[in-house]
């Protein structure tokens, strides 16, 4: 069975104030013409720079606000029809997380439980066992607001879980999380999937999206760009990405040179190399080489890699996530711009 | 239909243990009833003493003062409880709240009983360091009052959790409520009657549902139970419980858009 279907579903949020070039209340789009389709024991990536609409897109999955346009189904439930039975269905941990600060995890775990229906002792029960299982005994009894970041996500993620859902969806489950406590949320989420949960979750991470996660769509400015497991998405960039290392001083002069030059797709530089996306590094790099040789460029090192998530997203929106990321900050381009006030600025 | 009785009573419990564990919470609801009977009232004795209208027959200004006061704490204890609520909102509690099946009644009720508990305490202080004081009130008496605070309770709490959802800021919050507190706090006659105020202000003080409260508990201490103030101040704040729930439960329902 399929856990998510989608299909055109969109969210224009009304503008509060007018645009103020033209007087028009234009509204956000935040969500347009969303096809999804996530199987059943998976775990689906929702990946997305700032804006692009990824946690719009869970609200209205999630019962918490009406799509304007779309047909969807959640675990076999009309979205528009069965919210109940959805909810019965589905956990959902915010990018917010909503534990009560004044209250230990544990107490959190049991009330989320009892909300479910599930009786005081089937609810101490079950957050027993979730101490248990995600390692929180050793603060499972302190309230909530002495937590380290790590730590909430944990509460939060077993509040997800108190009902047993059949669908999970996180909401940016490892932001702020260091390399260490990451890992090991991963490790809980991959548990969970064993336990049958089908897990969807955004993030902005790229490594989490290709390690995590058995399918993924890309996201941006509220459309669908990519969709499909992070293998296939690599495949259709088909190309291979060329780095040569060089002196700080001489990366601009290097990239003029390179710049243009027949199989180069793309050109990026950073501090001290140039990054090239290629349709075939075996024919383009016998060609670039002599080039800087020529004009007196000393080459300190030379890499060759099968593309990443992050050229897949470069390809398919036309930028790189770090600089999506940096635009949708400064408040500029498409979806990101207009909205007033809103979830998209600060995560 | 049973298991919105549970969800309401599981949450109004986890908001009273909250609010229990909190050493601030005697203290603070202590604190105003002491103040205004300690500090305030005998500047009134004197007023009534000097010709006032209450000093009537053998009850003392106390049994005059009392009932203002009891309203002026169900008014401001209750009208600021929209604060917490923009917290939850801020920490996505409320999100997360209505993603849960719990129905959207429950959601509300759990916190506005919790906050009828605290009136009712606070209730029960007034009464207690009133005697002191001179009080003269009878059970019955004291009953209606209680019942009287929880009509007001029930209408306001579910009022400032609804501008709370609105406003979602305690920025625009504060404003809010000021705009409202003020004129139903000086045209209640809550602390000197409307009997000496002048013509205009008097019709004015008509249009304050507040008002009919402070006249019904007036009579109530006076030991006038049958005064057409009480049960009129009673169908009123009966209605306005009715459209403040529908409102809030509105808002409620919309609270993520
Ligand atoms: N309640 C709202 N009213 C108006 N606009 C909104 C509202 N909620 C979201 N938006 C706008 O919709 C767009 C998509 O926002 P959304 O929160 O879905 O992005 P996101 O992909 O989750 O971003 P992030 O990675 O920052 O969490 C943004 O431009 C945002 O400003
Ligand atoms: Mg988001």
């Amino acid at each position: 069975m399929d856990m998510i279907v989608t299909q055109g579903l969109c969210k224009t949020f009304k503008s509060k104030g007018k645009d103020k070039g033209t007087g028009k209340d234009a509204g956000v789009e935040a969500v347009r013409d969303v096809d999804l389709r996530v199987r059943e024991g998976e775990i689906y990536g929702f990946l997305g720079p700032n804006g692009a609409g990824k946690t719009t897109t869970m609200r209205m999955l999630t019962t918490l606000m009406a799509p304007t346009r779309g047909t969807a189904t959640v675990v076999g439930h009309d979205l528009f029809r069965e919210s109940r039975r959805i909810r019965q269905d589905i956990g959902y941990v915010s990018q917010k997380g909503g534990a009560y600060e004044y209250a230990s995890g544990y107490e959190n775990l049991v009330l989320q439980g009892r909300l479910y229906g599930l009786t005081r002792a089937e609810a101490r029960d079950k957050a027993d066992r979730i101490v248990l299982q995600f390692d929180m005994a050793d603060y499972a009894r302190r309230i909530v607001q002495t937590y380290s970041g790590g730590q909430r996500r944990h509460v939060d993620l077993g509040m997800g879980v108190m009902h047993d859902p059949k669908l999970l969806f996180l909401d940016e489950p490892t932001t702020g999380l260091d390399p260490h406590s990451r890992a090991r949320f991963w490790d809980v989420i991959r548990t969970l999937r064993r336990e049958g949960i089908t897990i969807f979750l955004t993030t902005h991470y790229l490594d989490e999206a290709d390690q995590l996660c058995d399918a993924l769509c890309i996201m941006d400015h509220g459309r669908v760009v990519a969709a499909g497991s992070p293998e296939e998405l690599k495949r259709e960039v088909s190309g291979d990405v060329v780095e040569i290392g060089l002196d700080p001083a001489n990366v601009a002069q290097a990239a003029g040179l390179l710049e243009g030059m027949g199989g180069v797709c793309s050109l990026e530089t950073t501090e001290n190399s140039v990054k090239l996306l290629v349709e075939s590094g075996e024919t383009v790099l016998p060609a670039a080489l002599p080039r800087l040789v020529q004009a007196g460029i000393a080459v300190a090192r030379v890499e060759m890699k099968r593309p990443t998530l992050d050229e897949v997203f470069q390809k398919v929106t036309g930028r790189a996530l770090t600089e999506a990321e940096i635009e949708a900050a400064a408040g500029g381009g498409g979806a990101g711009s207009g909205a007033g006030s809103g979830g998209g600025g600060w995560t | 239909m049973k298991k919105a009785v549970v969800d309401t009573w599981v949450q109004y419990l986890h908001y009273m243990k909250i609010e229990l564990r909190s050493p601030f919470w005697i203290l603070a609801s202590l604190f105003q009833p002491v103040c205004y009977l300690y500090l305030f009232a005998p500047l009134l004795k004197n007023v009534s003493d000097t010709g006032g209208a209450s000093a009537a027959g053998s009850i003392g200004s106390i049994n005059s003062f009392a009932p203002g006061l009891l309203v002026m704490i169900a008014l401001f204890g209750t009208l600021f409880v929209g604060y917490g609520m923009i917290d939850y909102l801020r920490s996505g509690i409320i999100e997360r709240l209505r993603v849960t099946t719990a129905s959207r009644l429950s959601l509300l009720l759990g916190l506005v009983l919790r906050d009828v508990t605290t009136l009712l305490v606070q209730t029960a202080i007034v009464f207690v360091l009133s005697l002191p004081l001179g009080l003269v009130i009878t059970a019955p008496a004291v009953l209606l009052t209680a019942a009287l605070m929880v009509l007001v309770a029930l209408t306001i709490s579910p009022a400032s959790y609804a501008i709370a959802l609105i406003a979602r800021s305690e920025d625009a919050m504060g404003p809010i409520l000021n705009f409202f507190s003020q004129p139903l706090l000086l045209l209640s006659g809550m602390l000197l009657p409307l009997t000496l105020a002048p013509l205009w202000l008097r019709t004015l003080s008509d249009a304050n549902p507040l008002k009919y409260v402070v006249d019904a508990s007036r009579a109530i201490f006076r030991g006038d139970l049958a005064d057409p103030a009480v049960w009129r101040s009673f169908a009123l704040m009966a209605v306005l419980v009715v459209v403040s729930f529908a409102w809030s439960l509105r808002q409620m329902r919309k609270a993520t858009e």
